[in-house]
């Protein structure tokens, strides 16, 4: 793509891209880091994730602003209005992740006292590893500007919401066999459902890239798997 | 890189001294040389202009009297008299001239501004007006004289008419052409994109638009013929007395009463030349102010 | 529920929807155009639609002027000026030398980009066009001036000053007099060669707004250099660039994501 005439214009653009792409690897750090956090039940590490939300906060205010000035300003059209828009909406998903992997964090301090069936968090943990490389996947698709690669995130994310759903059943099994698990085992539900949703976010940002470089927006419907929503497991007939 | 340029320039323009001039000297003196000396022009032009003026003001007003306008011009050596023949001369000669002069005038700046804008012949016709524009007017007074006063076997009015109409003619022309020319393009557009046949935005709107440029043209025109002598001396002539109403042979005018008075040896004549020429000047001063007038009223709309 | 959603959707968008079933007013076919000897227009192919406002962009030179100008013929004001090719309007080519130029610009109104206001009275710059072709009794031209100036929003801010001339009008004013002149003749097609560039902000607002409710009633062609009025009071865009038609389409799909990189680049101010 050559130059704007007026290349304070083309600054601009690329500084929303730069702080988008700050808020990604923010988002990304946390995510990683809040997983680690709860497999190792690191308080530390959980605080730093919290800490670390401000500042994804901040350029997420400060991108929304510069956009609308963007807007306000040079009325862009075509490719560069997509990319506006676009900014708007893949900030206002990273943020969200930002915040889920900070709900993930403050769980984690939560339990942190708690005994802990290693084999559940395991589980999440390898949901939190699929997540993680969707984020990635996602991010750079968005930094190359490539749709193959967002519309694979796309797609992938129903594996997501199928490991999720097992995860539900399993972890209420564990409920039932020994109510002292439910205070661990809900916060680690939540804790599984927040990555679940980072991974929902994460094909939001691949929708925006498809929308960015084509210029239409996904129309078929995302396969979910996520069957959760109508799970129930039965009472053990002996309670 | 763009970034960097404004920092070494800032600096630059800082380590300029505040008090130090950044003007030569040479190019201050070069200044006040032409101011001075531009001033000096315009001085002598007024002093000079206003002097001519004030004489014509002190001699001129001392002439004034009802006699003036009311009693024809005395005869050789008989006192009192008035130049009463000579104005109404001067107004019916000027008046022949300007109804002959306007309708060929705008006409012709018609043709030239709207139909001939780039034709070969209008280039011509521009040339040869510009030359009749500027050509000595005595020059118009013999041709006249022969192609008039020659076969009419007798000077008159009508000859003098056509020779001020002819000088006339160039003047409205050129105004007239400048004037249409002026009249913004996508106006003359706007009328045919209505579907109006070129007549039509002739008439109805080029010349509406320009009509006060005409108008003003028209009067400057009237200005230049009220003074003219050189043309009158071989078609109207002068007459001592009042003249024929079919206005053969000398009909008295303004111009060339003051010539033919002016240089007579009695004081009486050379009282009334100088009251002819200031009233001749109030005309020409009056009939200026009202094409200023009709121009700044076509602004103000 | 789904038929609900659509209503909706239809009424958001349908406005400006543009409708490219709307048949044919204007066809342009093979189109050339000379200043002497420079080729102005390239061999350009267009099809305006009937009752939709289309926007010829471009650079300055590109063109765009010198198409509005062929539909009409105003060009032929000016000898060394010609055309090539076909126009087709109601089955007619108007590039035919046998068409009556004077019947074809009462069929075919203009606005230019200065507001030309013709020096008469206020009624009598509405009347011109009418008295031209038609012979209308007083009271059916005061109807018709009425009718006219109404229909440029202006009505309101004349009707106590119809003898006054329509030079002390302001500017935005003068234009939508010449708008009424225009409409009264009621034309089919209403061209504007960027008709707001010499306005404020408010009096194009008002212009935006007229061009929007004239289009019930006429096929309007705009030429314009502003990108975003474009966007807004068009239906279809065409793209044109030194002589050539480059792309054209809905107006939506030529602003959001055009096929062509010379238009992108136009439009997003790259060009070089």
């Amino acid at each position: 793509m050559s130059e704007h005439i007026v290349s304070s214009y083309d600054a601009e653009l690329e500084n929303l891209r730069r702080s988008i792409s700050e808020m990604g690897g923010i988002a990304e750090k946390m995510m990683t880091d809040a997983s680690h956090a709860l497999v190792r039940r690191d308080s530390n590490l959980a605080q730093a994730v919290i800490a670390a939300d401000k500042r994804l906060d901040a350029l997420q205010r400060d991108i929304e602003e510069r956009a609308i000035l963007l807007i306000a300003k040079r009325q862009p059209l075509a490719i560069d209005l997509r990319e506006t828009v676009s900014a708007i909406r893949v900030s206002n998903d990273l943020e969200r992740i930002g915040d889920l992997a900070k709900n993930v964090a403050k769980r984690v301090v939560a339990i942190a006292g708690e005994i802990q069936p290693q084999k559940v968090v395991i589980g999440v943990q390898h949901m939190s590893d699929l997540v993680q490389e969707q984020l990635k996947d996602v991010l750079d698709a968005f930094a190359s500007r490539d749709v193959k690669a967002a519309h694979d995130v796309w797609e992938r994310d129903s594996a997501i919401d199928a490991l999720y759903n097992s995860l539900f059943r399993e972890l209420l099994t564990y409920m039932m066999e020994d109510p002292r698990n439910i205070s661990f085992c809900t916060h680690l539900l939540f804790c599984a459902k927040n990555i679940e949703r980072i991974g929902d976010h994460t094909t939001n940002v691949a929708e925006t890239i498809h929308y960015l470089v084509t210029g239409q927006n996904l129309l078929e419907e995302r396969p979910k798997d996520d069957a959760s929503n109508y799970a129930t497991v039965g009472l053990p007939a002996s309670a | 890189m763009d970034a960097r340029n404004p920092m070494p320039a800032t600096i630059e323009r800082e380590a300029a001294p505040v008090t130090g001039s950044r003007v030569r000297p040479g190019r201050r003196v070069a200044d006040r040389v032409l101011v001075v000396s531009s001033t000096l022009a315009t001085a002598l032009g007024i002093v000079v202009l206003g002097s001519i003026l004030l004489m014509l003001i002190v001699e001129g007003v001392k002439g004034f009297s009802p006699a003036l306008f009311t009693e024809p011009t005395p005869g050789p050596g008989s006192e009192g008299g008035g130049i009463a023949n000579a104005i109404l001369g001067s107004l019916i000669l000027t008046s022949i001239g300007i109804v002959i002069a306007t309708p060929i005038g705008v006409m012709a700046g018609t043709y030239l501004a709207e139909y001939g804008r780039n034709s070969k012949l209008a280039d011509l016709i521009r040339f040869l007006n510009d030359i009749l524009l500027s050509a000595p007017s005595i020059l118009i007074g013999l041709f006249v004289y022969t192609l008039m006063v020659r076969t009419m076997g007798s000077y008159s009015g009508w000859a003098g008419g056509v020779a001020l109409a002819i000088i006339a003619t160039p003047v409205i022309v050129r105004t007239t052409e400048d004037m249409l020319r002026l009249v913004p393009g996508p106006l003359r557009e706007a009328g045919a994109a209505l579907g109006a046949p070129p007549s039509v935005v002739i008439k109805s709107i080029t010349w509406r638009a320009a009509s006060a440029g005409i108008v003003t043209g028209i009067i400057l025109a009237l200005a230049r013929i009220a003074g003219e002598t050189a043309p009158l001396l071989f078609t109207a002539l002068n007459n001592n007395s009042w003249f024929s109403p079919n206005l053969m042979g000398g009909i008295p005018n303004l111009p060339v009463m003051i010539y033919q008075f002016a240089l007579s040896p009695y004081p009486n004549w050379q009282q009334l030349a100088w009251a002819g020429a200031l009233l001749i000047t109030i005309t020409i001063l009056a009939l200026s102010i009202v094409a200023r007038f009709v121009i700044k009223s076509e602004r103000a709309r | 529920m789904n038929a609900a959603t659509e209503i909706t959707q239809a009424q958001l968008t349908g406005r400006h929807q543009a409708d490219e079933t709307a048949p044919v007013r204007i066809a342009v076919k093979d189109l050339n155009f000379y200043y002497g000897n420079f080729h102005g227009l390239k061999s350009v192919n267009l099809n305006f639609h009937d009752r939709q406002v289309t926007a010829l962009i471009g650079p300055s030179g590109c063109g765009k002027s010198t198409l509005l100008r062929t539909f009409n013929r105003i060009y032929s004001l000016y000898p060394e000026q010609r055309a090539e090719g076909e126009i087709m309007l109601d089955g007619r080519n108007i590039l035919d030398p046998r068409i009556d130029l004077n019947e074809l610009r009462s069929k075919i109104g203009m606005v230019f980009q200065k507001p030309t206001p013709f020096p008469m009275s206020i009624y009598d710059n509405v009347a011109f066009g009418l008295r031209l072709y038609e012979r209308l009794s007083k009271a059916d031209l005061d109807v018709r001036v009425e009718e006219s100036l109404r229909k440029a929003a202006l009505w309101d801010e004349a009707k106590d000053k119809l003898k006054q001339s329509g030079m002390g009008l302001s500017g935005g004013q003068q234009q939508r007099l010449c708008i009424a002149r225009t409409v009264a003749q009621r034309p089919e097609v209403i061209l504007f060669d960027e008709p707001t560039s010499a306005l404020d902000p408010i009096s194009t607002g008002r212009i935006e707004e007229l061009i929007e409710q004239l289009r019930s009633e006429f096929t309007i062609v705009i030429v314009t250099h502003n990108m975003q009025q474009a966007a807004r009071i068009s239906q279809f865009t065409a793209f044109m660039y030194l002589g050539e038609l480059v792309e054209f389409g809905p107006t939506t799909r030529i602003f959001m994501n055009p096929e062509k990189r010379q238009t992108q680049d136009y439009i997003t101010g790259r060009f070089g």
